[in-house]
């Protein structure tokens, strides 16, 4: 492949065409040296552009540095070092890693799930999870194998948790579908207006009104709302309850009426 | 799109939320604060209220000696084991390394069974005359997989079967290994039994007993 390569790198003398070029190598290289970490690597890639354009004559040091496991270490070092900021809680750092970590994550939930929906709900589930076991890493060892478990956990856990839904749900005709659809609808648009909703919504404790804005209205899991509200698992089931019952006791109260 | 911009919310969200850690110390050090007061307390044990007298000539005896040493290296490696696979990532082999010496403790164990039917033969065993190694084994093997448990509290692992059953593994067999020391030499094939029956129990019950207090991430 280097003998391919290198001479198409050595006709161009432009920057922004050896980028390109240095991109291509790296997308045919990577999954080769560092199976399935992100092939988007702009920051390195910019270097070799920029050494290039000073001293042309490099470039047969630095191609050989790309198919070597130097540019795998160099990304490892980095994510280390990322890592460590984000146990110390640099918000840059710890952002910056969880960005690069989401593409890393994403191939790997790809394995088990095909629906992007589902993908992305194993990405959230990973980072919420990296978040809270962040501590179980430890600095100076590498970090995508670490993380690889953790997706690799969460991932067949998405996959358990629709098995079980699967065995639950039976599906319904499609006529039989729309029709409780819109006699849902119908009947929901009769008895209560959004006024009334409002009206019950306002009713609520801030705790009650922000566990059904993110359970219910956002549909996001226990462990999101969790880690959107600040507020405990259990602190969030439990408001979520009396929030149905209030509003339950409310709707039907202005039905009655 | 929509779900990509949540995300990007997730990332802001936590990033923007996050308290410093302090990351655990490696497993093989949070191992030896497991073990190290474990064994001196087993070794206090054995050396004050243990039957020494009986019992150390018995380590002449290749299938006595055998069946102590690799339950005690069951119990050290189980313990060491769960306290790698609890951090995830590392290498699944760590699950795998007790089961050689587990297999030696077996081996040794049948082979004092069969050298004690040859010279004592077959005649009716009592089923219930080891019943006070049973109690010793899960009373003692609780004791150690708490302090386990302790130490793994924070780990919050990826495969908490594989931990709990582990550590269910090592506390028992680390109390076999101190039963030794309270226990006429040569086992017969109900004490074998018994045993292990004993170290199969606990395991099974700190797996279950310990996946709820260990809870699920």
């Amino acid at each position: 492949m280097e003998t391919y390569w290198v001479p198409l790198a050595n006709k161009s003398r432009d920057p922004a065409t050896f980028r390109k070029l240095a991109r291509r190598l790296i997308v045919f290289v990577t999954p080769a040296i560092v199976g399935s970490t992100s092939i988007d690597a702009p920051a390195p890639i910019m270097k070799l552009g920029s050494t290039f354009n000073t001293r042309p004559g490099d470039q047969k040091r630095f191609i050989p540095a790309l198919t070597e496991p130097s540019t795998e270490e160099s990304q490892a070092q980095r994510w280390q070092r990322l890592m460590k900021a984000a146990q110390a809680a640099e918000p840059r750092a710890y952002a910056e890693f969880l960005r690069e970590a989401t593409s890393f994550i994403r191939v790997i939930a790809r394995r088990y799930h095909n629906d992007a929906s589902a993908i992305e709900d194993v990405v959230q589930e990973t980072l919420i999870a990296v978040h809270r076991m962040r501590h179980t890493y430890e600095p100076g060892r590498p970090v995508e194998p670490w993380m690889a478990a953790i997706t690799r956990a969460r991932a067949i856990d998405a996959l358990r948790s629709r098995y079980r839904r699967a065995k639950i749900e039976t599906a319904l005709p499609g006529d039989a579908v729309n029709e409780v659809a819109d006699s849902r609808a119908s009947t929901e648009s009769d008895l209560v207006s959004q006024s009334t909703i409002g009206t019950a919504l306002a009713s609520l404790t801030p705790a009650q009104r922000s566990a059904v804005q993110l359970l219910k209205i956002e549909e996001l899991s226990l462990n999101e709302a969790s880690s959107v509200s600040g507020l405990s698992v259990q602190a969030l089931k439990s408001s979520l309850h009396r929030a149905m019952q209030s509003l339950r006791a409310n709707l039907l109260g202005n039905d009655d009426a | 799109m929509t779900m990509r911009k949540s995300t990007d919310k997730l990332i802001e969200h936590l990033s923007g939320t996050a308290t410093p850690v302090k990351p655990l110390l490696p497993p093989s050090i949070r191992a030896l604060m497991v073990l190290l007061p474990t064994l001196f307390v087993m070794a206090l044990v054995a050396w004050k209220m243990g039957n020494l007298q009986l019992v150390l000539p018995a380590f002449a005896n290749p299938p006595f000696a055998i069946a102590f040493f690799a339950s005690l290296a069951t119990g050290i490696l189980s313990v060491l084991a769960a306290l790698n696979i609890s951090i995830p990532g590392r290498s699944d082999v760590w699950g795998w390394i007790p089961v050689i010496p587990a297999i030696a403790w077996v081996g040794a164990g049948v082979w004092e069974c069969a050298v004690y039917v040859q010279q004592a033969g077959v005649h009716d065993y009592n089923v219930f005359a080891s019943a006070d190694c049973f109690a010793f084994i899960v009373m003692t093997g609780t004791v150690v997989a708490m302090t386990l448990y302790y130490m793994l509290r924070n780990s919050v692992s990826t495969d908490l079967f594989a931990i709990t059953a582990l550590g269910g593994l090592g506390a028992a067999t680390l109390a076999n290994a101190l039963l030794t020391f309270f226990h006429p030499p040569g086992t017969n094939p109900v004490d074998f039994l018994t045993h292990l029956t004993a170290v199969t129990g606990l395991i099974a019950y700190m797996a279950t007993l310990g996946r709820s207090a260990l809870g699920e991430t």
